[in-house]
């Protein structure tokens, strides 16, 4: 309950705040997002393994993202321009999917 | 075995990446806390931070998609459209516009051919319409054809035509009394510039190799007139030193389209209501 009023809260505080997003920001922030649902569908999946632990979710969540973005920024500044980003994506996109896919076996035995 | 290690290596890091999709973090917590169970506070705390970072990045992201793709997609739309929209427009202008210059001209040859000073008038508009290319010609003329050896065309860094020789070209077949002039097909009129910038620019259109230069006048008078100028001389010894093709051919009749129709940016009425024939021009360039 705590987590979803927090959530909620995040939400609009995002929202209403409606912060000016820095230009030098805005390249990672698909990639942030990205990263972030991997956080939370690994702490979903974790939860019904029961063994979810909350710390281990901040930490995760807060480090994927910011060596998602720090990737991105090493591509950008090594010149391969998005292939780095492509590469989180792919990485992430197989894990969200393999965590999805544990979580419907979960959720539906099937 | 290096062979061996390397197949280990690829395999597991595939089988991490397709098998192992549970953060570790969280089966080694929990292998730590051996059964005992989670500090109840520290674990709201902790979930309330993420939940809140979680939340606040979502709506940021949100907000910033929001505000930044739909917009650019729907300018970029409405932009398409419009180019659209505006280019349809200027083909009926340009349709209509070449209808009204047809029925001006008869309108104006009638009015003009009754009396000796009116066919004077008409005299002078003529030859100044051919000056200014704004007519098309067709007569007898040379056809010059220049460009890099065929091996080396394509390739831009080794191409040896540069603008300023194309200009001196022209140049020369001006000096060389041509009444009018076209390269790759372009109408030059008294403003056309012949320039580089990416590939060869005639009057800001693209022109390719082999450059066609033709020219209208009486073809035995240009080619001896041609043969002893700048141009000739400058084309020929790019022939010796690079393999330039450089041909010149008289030719019974060419076909000059019309330049397309500069903007006037002056025009002055006349104080007679009709000119002498000797006066200035009552358009001007600049």
């Amino acid at each position: 309950m705590i987590g979803v009023i927090a959530l909620a809260v995040g939400v609009v505080l995002g929202l209403w705040l409606d912060p000016t997003v820095p230009d030098w920001v805005q390249p990672y922030l698909p990639i942030a997002v990205v990263a972030a649902l991997d956080a939370v569908l690994g702490g979903l999946r974790a939860r019904l393994d029961g063994i979810f632990d909350a710390k281990v979710f901040v930490v995760s969540f807060v480090s994927n993202v910011l060596i998602a973005a720090l990737i991105v920024l090493l591509g950008d500044e090594l010149g391969v321009g998005g292939q780095l980003s492509t590469a989180v994506v792919v990485v992430f996109g197989i894990r969200i999917f393999g965590n999805a896919s544990a979580i419907r076996r979960h959720l539906f035995k099937a | 075995m290096p062979e061996r290690r390397r197949y280990d290596l690829s395999s597991s890091l595939l089988r991490q990446l397709l098998g192992d999709h549970l953060d570790s973090g969280y089966a080694a917590a929990h292998r730590e806390r051996a059964g005992r169970p989670v500090p109840w506070l520290a674990q709201r705390v902790w979930f309330a931070v993420g939940a809140l970072l979680l939340g606040s990045l979502m709506g940021v992201a949100a907000v910033n998609a929001a505000a930044r793709q739909p917009g650019a997609e729907e300018t970029k739309r409405g932009l398409v459209a419009g180019v659209r929209a505006e280019r349809a427009d200027t083909e009926a202008l340009a349709r209509r516009a070449a209808e009204l210059a047809k029925r001006l001209d008869e309108a104006r040859t009638a009015a003009l051919t009754g009396d000796g000073q009116g066919r004077a008038v008409l005299d002078e508009l003529a030859r100044l319409e051919r000056a200014t290319a704004a007519v098309p010609v067709t007569g007898p003329g040379l056809r010059v054809t220049v460009g890099d050896p065929p091996e080396r065309r394509g390739t831009r860094s080794r191409e040896n035509i540069l603008d300023r020789d194309l200009q001196v070209l022209v140049n020369s077949l001006w000096a060389s009394g041509a009444e009018a002039v076209a390269v790759g097909g372009h109408r030059l009129q008294p403003r056309t510039a012949v320039r580089q910038a990416g590939g060869m620019l005639v009057d800001n259109r693209p022109v390719t190799q082999p450059y066609v230069l033709e020219a209208i006048g009486s073809p035995e008078e240009l080619e001896t007139r041609f043969v002893g100028t700048d141009g000739h001389g400058r084309f020929a010894t790019f022939t010796q030193l690079y393999g330039t093709t450089f041909t010149i051919e008289r030719v019974g009749e060419l076909r000059l389209a019309a330049a397309p129709a500069e903007e006037p940016r002056l025009a002055v009425v006349p104080a007679a209501p009709i000119a002498p024939p000797t006066a200035p021009p009552t358009t001007t360039g600049r």
